[in-house]
């Protein structure tokens, strides 16, 4: 056997999985050879620093998790606007801001109807409502003297016509 | 104490406080398996949920031929190398980031062993160094040396012979030897 072989040989060891009589072969090497020797440190240490890259433990809510996130996926996708109501939306900035485009949508509406009712009266208006009042009495009396002019109302049997 | 195809047999008839077991048997050392591909905690525990999300949308599939925990792993590899590879190609600057410190890392000759430890952790460095090696021989030797499966038990998880197995674990090892070898030097017998 060459330094390669006895290499993998070094390999087995460090992990405990060792064939006897080839150990003793591999010891024998060990005994004369340095760059063996070296590299059975090597693996040693090698083997041990994996360990210590320690494991880690799971969250307690690992089951609760998997059986909601189960039922979650089953329901399937929900429409855009109900996903804004969803109790997993942690992002709560969706629902501020649609609740202030709200109110601000209520206040500017209120405020538009509330600015059309009131009428300002001016004196403008004053003038045009006495104008209004004048011509309204002036008709009243002059009606009956204009018809007048007109003369007694004349029946016409043949032409069937007045004037 | 029921075994672990007893219970996917409740499973498979319906009876999800049986997966509820399975999970408490097996979450730990599946979430810690992920781990060591990731080395997040957070991702870790997502892609765990993943796994036995898949294995319980396909209890209906699975047939006890070989051991529970094999077939488990299996997934759970599937899972792991996918992720990694979409999050490969969506993060290329990450990859040019790890690249650079394989580099640290391999370089037995730089002067900078013992800055290397101060700047990063062992966890960070065995992380990296496992990185850089072929998937297979990754994958070998995490399951033999950190969820303690036997090279047989190795073999049916990756889909080859014990032989190949056992050559995966002897190359991803010399070469994590060759990369972690500034730390060993460090650190000494003393130090582990």
């Amino acid at each position: 056997m060459n330094c390669e072989n006895f290499k993998d040989l070094i390999l087995d060891y460090t992990i405990d999985d060792r064939d006897k009589s080839q150990m003793d072969e591999l010891k024998v090497h060990l005994d004369v050879c340095s760059e063996c020797n070296e590299f059975l440190r090597f693996a040693n240490l090698e083997w041990k620093l994996l360990d210590k890259w320690e494991g880690i433990e799971p969250k307690e809510d690992y089951i609760i998790k998997f059986w909601e996130g189960l039922n979650h996926r089953e329901e399937g996708p929900k429409p855009w606007l109900f996903k804004l109501f969803d109790y997993r939306v942690r992002n709560w900035s969706y629902i501020s801001v649609l609740s202030l485009f709200l109110i601000i949508s209520v206040v500017a509406i209120v405020y538009m109807r509330a600015e059309n009712s009131v009428v300002k009266y001016t004196e403008k208006d004053r003038e045009d409502e006495k104008l209004l009042f004048e011509v309204d009495r002036t008709i009243s009396f002059d009606s009956a003297d204009v018809l007048e002019i007109y003369g007694l109302w004349k029946f016409d049997n043949d032409n069937n016509t007045g004037g | 104490m029921e075994t672990d195809i007893e219970l996917m047999r409740r499973v498979k008839s319906g009876d999800d406080s049986a997966f509820t077991e399975l999970m408490k048997r097996h979450y730990k050392s599946i979430m810690n398996y992920i781990y060591r591909f990731t080395n997040d905690r957070n991702d870790s525990e997502d892609l765990a949920q993943e796994v036995f999300l898949r294995v319980y949308r396909s209890v209906k599939e699975y047939r006890p031929q070989a051991k529970f925990s094999t077939w488990l792993y299996k997934i759970a590899t599937n899972v792991c190398l996918t992720e990694i590879k979409v999050k490969g190609r969506m993060n290329k600057v990450s990859l040019d980031e790890f690249q650079e410190n394989k580099g640290d890392v391999r370089d037995s000759n730089s002067p900078s062993g013992y800055d290397l430890i101060n700047r990063r952790d062992i966890r960070d460095s065995i992380f990296q160094a496992l990185n850089a090696i072929p998937e297979k021989e990754r994958t070998s030797i995490i399951l033999c040396k950190y969820e303690g499966l036997s090279y047989d038990e190795v073999a049916d998880v990756i889909g080859c012979t014990v032989g190949a197995v056992k050559t995966y674990i002897h190359r991803g090892r010399m070469k994590l030897i060759d990369k972690l070898k500034p730390i060993l030097e460090e650190r000494g017998e003393n130090e582990l």
